[in-house]
C-alpha cells in the first residue's frame, strides 16, 4: 500500500484521535479536522489522496461535504470514504451523495485499509447532482 | 486497594469498569528483570467483560472469584506470546472467547485456539489493539471507555518507576511507535510488572528515560 495523504473528518475528538492513529499506523500521512467546513477549506489548500469522513457532524455534515466536493470541477474525482455508525440507510445516502464507498463504525484497521485501497484504485468518476454519470439508464 | 482476605492476592479498582488483581507469578525466578508480583486486568466495555493476560488466583482468593463469577468474562485476551498464563483455565471456566497472538513460544502454547489479533484489530467491547514497535509480537490494548492503555511488557515499573523495556532498536523503532500512542486521549496506563497503574505524565516521562534492561 502506498503512503497516502488522508484527510480525516470527524467531530468526535476520541474517534478522530483513534482513526488518525490507525490511519497513520497503516503508513499514511494524516490531516485531521473536525467538520466538513474545515475539511473543505483544507482541501482547497492541500488536496489529499482520499477523504475519510464522518457523516453526522455539526457546521457542515459529511453528506454536505461530499456534495460540495462532487459539485466542484477541480475536486469532483476525489475519492471519499464515508464512515458512520448510523447503519445502512445513512451509508446509502452517502453513496447517493457521491461517496466512493463507506465503512460502518466502529471499524478496524484491516477494513479501513481494504476500503481506502479500493477507493483510491477506482477510476475517477464524474458526478452530476449526486448521481454517477452513466449510472442511470 | 485491598487484599483478598484469604490469600495474598491484591485487588485494585482503577476506574469505573476497570480493576486489576495482582499475585505472585508461579514461574518467577530471580534475575529475570521483573518482580514476582504481576497484574491481571479486568475491564467492562461495550457490554462485554474481558480479562487481559489472566493469571488465575488460588481458590481461596474468594473476592476475585466472586467478582468474576458475578459477571463472567466474555473474552480472554493474551497480549504477548509469553503471557499465556492461565488463558485455558479461564476459557474452560467461563466459556469465553479467546484472542491473542498468532504465534507462541514453543514451550508455552495454549491449548485453546485463539482468534488472532494484530495492531489495529478491534476486539469485543470496542477495545483496539495497538502497536508498540518492540518487535515482540505484543499488542497493547486501548480501552476507549476508560481511556486507558494496557501493556504486557512494553513498559514496566521496577521499583514503581514507569520505564520502557529495552530492545536493541529502542530509539529507532520502539520510541516512535510509543510516542505515536500519545495521539490517543489516554489518561492512565496499566502494566503487568511492578506498580501497575500510572498517569499519562508518567508515560511521557518514561519515553524520556533510559530504557529498562533489568
Amino acid at each position: 500500500m502506498r503512503r497516502l495523504n488522508v484527510l480525516l473528518v470527524e467531530d468526535d475528538a476520541d474517534a478522530r484521535a483513534l482513526y488518525a492513529y490507525m490511519l497513520a499506523l497503516a503508513g499514511n500521512k494524516v490531516k485531521a479536522v473536525s467538520n466538513g467546513l474545515e475539511a473543505f477549506a483544507e482541501i482547497q489548500v492541500n488536496r489529499p489522496d482520499v477523504i475519510v469522513t464522518d457523516i453526522a457532524m455539526p457546521v457542515l455534515s459529511g453528506l454536505e461535504l461530499i456534495l460540495a466536493v462532487r459539485s466542484n470541477d477541480e475536486l469532483a474525482d476525489l475519492p471519499v470514504v464515508a464512515i458512520t455508525s448510523f447503519g445502512e440507510s445513512l451509508r446509502e445516502e452517502a453513496r447517493a451523495a457521491g461517496a466512493t464507498d463507506s465503512i460502518d463504525k466502529p471499524t478496524e484497521l484491516a477494513r479501513m485499509r481494504e476500503v481506502i485501497d479500493a477507493a483510491v484504485s477506482c477510476p475517477p468518476a464524474t458526478f452530476v447532482s449526486g448521481v454517477v454519470n452513466g449510472e442511470l439508464e | 486497594m485491598k487484599r483478598d482476605s484469604q490469600s495474598q492476592v491484591e485487588i485494585r479498582d482503577v476506574a469505573a469498569g476497570l480493576w486489576i488483581w495482582r499475585l505472585e507469578h508461579p514461574h518467577w525466578k530471580p534475575g529475570q528483570g521483573w518482580e514476582p508480583v504481576v497484574a491481571t486486568t479486568c475491564v467492562d466495555s461495550g457490554g462485554e467483560r474481558l480479562v487481559l493476560d489472566p493469571l488465575a488466583p488460588p481458590p481461596d482468593a474468594v473476592e476475585v472469584w466472586r467478582r468474576l463469577d458475578a459477571r463472567p468474562p466474555t473474552a480472554v485476551v493474551v497480549l504477548k506470546p509469553d503471557h499465556v498464563r492461565d488463558v485455558d483455565l479461564f476459557v474452560r471456566r467461563y466459556g469465553a472467547r479467546a484472542l491473542g497472538p498468532d504465534r507462541f513460544d514453543r514451550h508455552d502454547i495454549p491449548e485453546t485456539e485463539l482468534e488472532p489479533i494484530y495492531p489495529g484489530s478491534q476486539l469485543p467491547g470496542g477495545l483496539i489493539a495497538l502497536y508498540d514497535g518492540r518487535g515482540r509480537n505484543e499488542t497493547p490494548l486501548w480501552l476507549p471507555e476508560q481511556r486507558v492503555i494496557v501493556f504486557a511488557d512494553a513498559l514496566t515499573a521496577p521499583g514503581g518507576e514507569l520505564r520502557v523495556w529495552a530492545t536493541p532498536w529502542h530509539e529507532e523503532r520502539a520510541l516512535p511507535a510509543l510516542r505515536s500512542l500519545l495521539e490517543l486521549p489516554f489518561e492512565r496506563v496499566i502494566v503487568s510488572h511492578g506498580e501497575p497503574s500510572h498517569s499519562r505524565a508518567a508515560y511521557e516521562r518514561a519515553l524520556e528515560l533510559a530504557p529498562w534492561s533489568g
